[in-house]
């Protein structure tokens, strides 16, 4: 059980911080968290997520780490619960406390970093890992640039907008689904798509 | 309860530049939504 492992690696490691060497962090009061989670929401104040991130990281960090079980993935699922609590602070509206909300957050992203690790633990992992491969040679397929500006203006604006940031300016799936604000899953059917439409237009003679 | 662990100190600045990056990213992600396909076309300029 992962949990179990997570508080195993807790215990024993030097990462579990005592009571004597450090202060559990959080905001002092509710009035404070409503003051900057509203000075973030008006102007995106850099300074209130700072306040938060300090008082609360500690915390995510922990419940990743109980839930993972491995500081590396722990570390990364942090990291990946902070930046999407920047972006979703907006939208937060105090029907339970921070604190709460942005646990939520981290669960829900460690159960599916969970989930993703269970199913790339089977015969997925070599087809998914073929699928990739394929994917990334969309461009290597096109014989030279010109041809590739001809596929470009082919396709539609949303397929071209997320090839230009994976494959021009080489962000990551994970990352292309945070900029477009799309599921990975959805980035990665709409670059199928857009390899689809391109053998398409090969086979048709149209590049 | 859980116990408590600390965060390692790299971890903000990861954060930080990750955000930065996204919003920055963003920016460009609306840029490349606007530019017409014609734009993109160089050959059918250069016939024009």
């Amino acid at each position: 059980m992962p949990a179990v492992a997570g508080t195993a690696y807790v215990q024993d490691t030097m990462y579990l911080a005592s009571s004597d060497k450090m202060q559990i962090k959080g905001l002092n009061n509710s009035m404070d968290e409503k003051q900057l989670v509203s000075d973030f929401q008006k102007n995106k104040n850099a300074d209130a997520y700072e306040q938060i991130y300090d008082a609360y990281v500690d915390s995510i960090f922990s419940r990743c780490l109980y839930i993972l079980g491995d500081k590396d993935i722990a570390e990364e699922a942090t990291q990946d619960t902070m930046v999407k609590v920047y972006y979703a602070l907006g939208r937060f509206e105090g029907r339970s406390s921070l604190k709460t909300w942005m646990y939520r957050i981290a669960t829900n992203h460690c159960f599916g970093v969970l989930k993703k690790r269970r199913e790339l633990s089977y015969e997925e992992l070599s087809e998914e890992g073929a699928q990739f491969e394929n994917d990334e040679n969309i461009y290597e397929t096109l014989a030279d640039q010109s041809q590739v500006t001809d596929v470009l203006s082919l396709l539609s604006k949303d397929i071209r907008a997320i090839l230009l940031l994976k494959y021009v300016d080489g962000y990551s799936y994970q990352e292309v689904a945070v900029i477009s604000q799309l599921s990975p899953s959805a980035v990665k059917m709409r670059i199928h798509r857009a390899k689809q439409e391109i053998t398409a237009l090969k086979n048709q003679g149209r590049i | 309860m859980e116990p408590v662990a600390k965060a390692p100190k790299k971890l903000k600045l990861q954060t930080f530049q990750k955000i930065e990056r996204i919003n920055l990213a963003r920016e460009l992600l609306g840029f490349y939504a606007s530019v017409p396909a014609t734009f993109l076309n160089v050959e059918e300029d250069d016939k024009k």
